[in-house]
């Protein structure tokens, strides 16, 4: 089976005549409707938008116009980012009660105004509140690797959709490790930028102090042409960077401590791997990360039941039972377990920043394990017993705290199951992941999982 | 929190905040909610012991 075209490909084939973005859309629309539905990836499709967006592109092709640097390339949007005409569910029953989006969210109009074609928003856990997208309301995404494993979450409809080859593109959001999560265990790349890089407009917020827009891509390419498009600098930054790796020798160590423990051995020795591929300097430690991580868990419940408390109020009934009693408990934390929640941030960020002093990139595990199985509600974990769900953000949750760069790469299969590892930069040092993600990839050390069946 | 909190304690918390934030809570659900504030608070006596958490200026600040 050939691995499917990445969006660089795709727009290049449209650009030069050789392939039409009508033919490149209809395509991912075809396996939408097939796949796509096998594996539950899609809220909704949005096929008569994304036709019209890639006649649009062709007949601005035809008229010697230039078509954007995403031409015809098909992607999808978790469910919690507006777009025109389409209403925002965010995983949930209630949100469907509320009006149509009036306006693209920014993530959107930006990869539309490049000529990028929205095919579909995507299957999430309920108000983003998850790491394993199994939603009671609209069913759980199937992890394309083992259908009846978890795709992650919570953007898993996002990840799966790239995994298994339906867009090359698909926008996330991550909160706790809403993106890498997932990546990880579908087999493809995630970016989680620094906080605060990318707009947010339109995207529906969980626990604002934390949510980041995330993306997922098959190549670093890919996600370095997107970013750039995001932050609205059309190719210069982070794309340069991916595009000429090499330049200065990039420091590399692995996170230690918090970060050593209460994996799964092989996921480990899957770091390890790369970190001698890497030359690496030896264990970083990041003190506090494990009280980062349940710092992050407080301010994301007490946040995340304010942003609801009226329907929390009202129809406490129609949320998500997987998510209903979190958020309930979550108004219920007392605010001074979240101020201190917050001013440890403060603590956590100067530890860190003295971290990065020694190396450019850590490199930590994505997940404690591989996907867990449907309903899987433990793991076995260093001989002791773990909530699965809650478990998987592990190793992420102490990194978005604090609002660092992260790439989730694929760093092979542990028992047949992909597994990923996070490349951790200090804050704006998004040229540095993608770089490092360039190097490695043409190094052949890790590979994305092909077109998963 | 230097103790961690009985369990009556949490639930009596729970029931007076829940009332207070005019929240109602289904008698079935009540054991999920009290089990995940239970972890909440787990979870923020942990950060609460560590000396990051005194550090003197709250994230959430105010410029006007």
């Amino acid at each position: 089976m050939t691995t499917p075209a990445d969006a660089t490909e795709t727009a290049a084939g449209v650009r030069a005549g050789s392939l039409s973005a009508g033919a490149a859309v209809e395509r991912a629309l075809v396996l939408a409707r097939g796949r796509g539905v096998e594996l539950n990836c899609f809220s909704e499709l949005l096929e008569e938008p994304a036709r019209a967006g890639a006649a649009a592109v062709d007949a601005a092709i035809a008229a010697g116009r230039d078509p954007g640097p995403l031409a015809g390339v098909p992607f999808a949007a978790k469910d919690l980012f507006d777009v025109r005409g389409v209403v925002t569910r965010s995983g949930s029953r209630i949100d469907l009660d509320r009006p149509a989006a009036v306006r693209d969210a920014a993530a959107v109009e930006r990869l539309r105004a490049a000529g990028a074609a929205l095919v579909g928003t995507t299957v999430m856990d309920e108000y983003a509140y998850g790491f394993t997208s199994e939603n009671t309301h609209y069913g759980p995404v199937r992890n394309p690797h083992d259908p009846e494993r978890v795709a992650g979450g919570s953007s898993g409809g996002s990840a799966a959709a790239v995994a298994a080859g339906i867009v090359p593109l698909a926008l996330g959001s991550d909160t706790n490790g809403s993106v890498r999560v997932p990546a990880a265990l579908c087999g493809v790349l995630g970016l989680k930028p620094t906080y605060g890089l990318l707009s947010r407009r339109g995207m529906r917020l969980f626990s604002a102090s934390l949510d980041h827009v995330g993306l997922f891509a098959r190549s670093v390419r890919d996600l370095a042409l997107v970013l750039d498009l995001l932050r609205g600098d059309r190719g210069a930054g982070a794309a340069a960077a991916a595009q000429a790796p090499g330049g200065e020798p990039i420091r590399v160590g692995v996170a230690g401590g918090h970060f050593r423990h209460g994996a799964q051995p092989e996921v480990l020795e899957r770091v390890d791997a790369l970190a001698a591929r890497l030359g690496a300097t030896g264990e970083i430690e990041l003190p506090g990360a494990t009280e980062a991580r349940a710092a992050a868990m407080v301010i994301t419940a007490a946040e995340g039941a304010q942003l609801h408390l009226d329907d929390l109020r009202t129809r406490s009934g129609e949320f998500d039972p997987m998510t209903r009693d979190r958020f309930l408990a979550g108004a219920l934390v007392p605010a001074s377990a979240y101020l201190s929640a917050q001013r440890f941030r403060r603590w956590f960020r100067a530890e860190a920043a003295r971290a990065f002093e020694q190396v450019d990139v850590l490199l930590a595990p994505s997940t404690p394990f591989p996907a867990p199985r449907m309903g899987q509600r433990e793991a076995q974990v260093d001989g002791q017993t773990v909530r699965t769900q809650p478990y998987l953000g592990v190793f992420t949750q102490p990194l978005s705290f604090i609002g660092l760069p992260v790439l989730s790469i694929p760093a092979g299969l542990v028992d047949g199951l992909p597994v990923g590892v996070q490349l951790v930069a200090r804050p704006s040092a998004e040229h540095t992941l993608l770089e490092l993600g360039a190097l490695i990839e043409a190094g052949g050390h890790t590979a994305v999982a092909g077109q998963a069946r | 929190m230097s103790e961690p909190p009985s369990a009556e304690l949490i639930d009596a918390h729970a029931r007076a905040a829940a009332r207070l934030a005019g929240l109602t809570i289904d008698d079935a659900w009540w054991p999920g909610v009290v089990g995940h504030l239970t972890i909440l608070l787990d979870q923020a006596r942990l950060v609460e012991r560590h000396p990051g958490a005194g550090e003197p200026s709250p994230a959430p600040s105010f410029r006007p």
